[in-house]
């Protein structure tokens, strides 16, 4: 008798082929890559799919940006919903209480606060990478922050910047479940190509290497094969 | 006696979609008489109904019982039940994801609970359980297994992970004799609907009632 791990859509065309019929239900999930690889675009696209599929998603900002510009700068997405926000998606600012806070727990509090009150099934939070300033603590803050998020019974996405000559923010992959890597190169004629790679995804036999994709409107599709 | 139907409570936090639940879990087990229920429910459902039925059961019905944690440390569901003001003085812990050693542990305001070190413990838990109830008996256990109206198991579709098939039949046969010893006693399961057939059809002949919660409720 079989346990079989439950796996709930992506919301992304092309990834849940890769990855056995979706991700791990729950788990921590980082997505890491350069500036404007489109970590963002996969984190809400993401939380469309637990919307459609009548899930709660959060989305916690680190990044002091208000739901204002982030509407705005996502309005021509075709699959966020203006009806989503509030209801099956709840957006929250960490960014004041980052900067604030003296302890890392101070921080950690308050997202047990926002998850033993949402209950949600998705998470993102957007990104990992300003926690940093915690220096010392900052693996006992990823630890702590994955315990929590696994007690609440949650698929969580961290975003993690990485500059482009540094694969993956280290510290940060080795604390979570799975990892996905977005990259972009230059191609010979002056364009670039986007790809996805699956690294890591505990408990599921994954597809390898990296794999063209694209976005629009409609968010990221992966071309699984293409590389 | 039943608790008032809907009482404000000042600091509970619920949103309208968890008392949506409650209520109708308040009217699907209204004068329940089957004692073995099994509730399969969406996976993504399961810590909402977890909640739901205590919440039911400890709030609005003021009965005492027992919650048995395969999945995820009671710590977390005590932590639940706090921020939403749901008495937990009448409820016993049994946590077998916890690792720790039989004894009473303790957790905020709740002065007493079971934690029962490991998940492979589920294979001798054929005899041991009362004996652990009659060892923390006195000060430490807050419900008695004699006083006990009802045992909740967290997420029985987690069990195939840590016990094998043999084990899981021995388990459920256990607890009926549990069940036998101990009448005042209603035992809720609850699963989601993608589990091995075999473990599906183990759980089913178990229980004498199956709920299945759809659609908005499941
Ligand atoms: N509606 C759209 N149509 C076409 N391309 C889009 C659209 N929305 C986003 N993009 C592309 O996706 C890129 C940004 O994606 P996203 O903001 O998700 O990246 P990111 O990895 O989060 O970046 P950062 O590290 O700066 O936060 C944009 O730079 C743009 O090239
Ligand atoms: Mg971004």
């Amino acid at each position: 008798m079989k346990y079989q791990l439950v796996r709930i859509g992506s919301g992304i065309p092309g990834l849940d082929g890769m990855t056995q019929g979706g991700l791990p239900f729950p788990s921590t999930i980082l997505v890491a890559g350069p500036a404007g690889t489109g970590k963002t675009t996969l984190g809400l696209q993401f939380l469309a799919q637990g919307a459609r599929d009548g899930e709660t998603g959060l989305f916690i900002s680190t990044l002091s940006e208000s739901i204002q510009w982030m509407l705005r700068f996502t309005s021509n997405l075709t699959f966020l919903k203006k009806e989503y926000f509030g209801q099956q998606i709840v957006y929250d600012d960490f960014s004041g209480l980052i900067k604030q806070a003296k302890d890392y727990r101070d921080v950690l509090h308050a997202l047990e606060e926002k998850l033993t009150t949402l209950m949600p099934q998705r998470v993102v939070i957007d990104s990992v990478t300003v926690f940093e300033r915690f220096k010392d603590d900052y693996r006992d803050l990823l630890y702590d922050f994955s315990v929590l998020l696994k007690d609440v019974q949650a698929t969580t996405i961290l975003t993690g910047e990485v500059d482009p000559t540094e694969p993956y923010p280290v510290e940060v992959a080795h604390v979570v479940d799975s990892v996905l890597l977005l990259t972009s190169s230059l191609t010979t004629e002056g364009g670039r190509n986007r790809h996805l790679e699956v690294l890591k995804m505990r408990g599921t036999n994954h597809v390898t290497g990296r794999h063209l994709m694209a976005i629009d409107r409609n968010g990221i599709t992966v071309q699984v094969g293409m590389g | 006696m039943r608790s008032p139907r809907h009482p404000r409570r000042k600091g509970g936090r619920r949103l309208a979609d968890d008392e949506r639940l409650l209520d109708h879990l308040d009217e699907t087990l209204r004068n329940e008489k089957a004692r073995r229920l099994l509730f399969i429910a969406r996976y993504s459902l399961i810590p909402k109904l977890n909640l739901a039925l205590l919440d039911l059961l400890l709030r609005r019905q003021s009965r005492q019982g027992i919650y048995l944690s395969i999945d995820r440390p009671h710590k977390f569901m005590d932590l639940l039940l706090r921020k939403r003001d749901i008495p937990r003085q009448k409820l016993t812990y049994v946590d077998l994801v916890t690792k720790g050693t039989v004894g009473g542990d303790r957790v905020g305001d709740v002065k007493a609970l079971l934690s029962v070190g490991g998940f492979f413990w589920l294979k001798l838990m054929t005899n041991t359980f009362e004996q652990v109830f009659d060892g923390m008996s006195g000060n430490q256990t807050q419900v008695k297994l004699e006083d006990a109206s009802f045992l909740l198991l967290d997420n029985l579709s987690v069990m195939p992970a840590y016990n094998s098939e043999s084990s899981i039949r021995e388990f459920f046969q256990e607890l009926r004799g549990l069940l036998e010893r101990y009448e005042r006693l209603q035992v809720f399961l609850i699963t989601h609907g993608d589990i091995h057939p075999t473990m599906l059809s183990i759980l089913k002949e178990f229980s004498d009632r199956v709920v299945k919660l759809e659609g908005a409720m499941g």
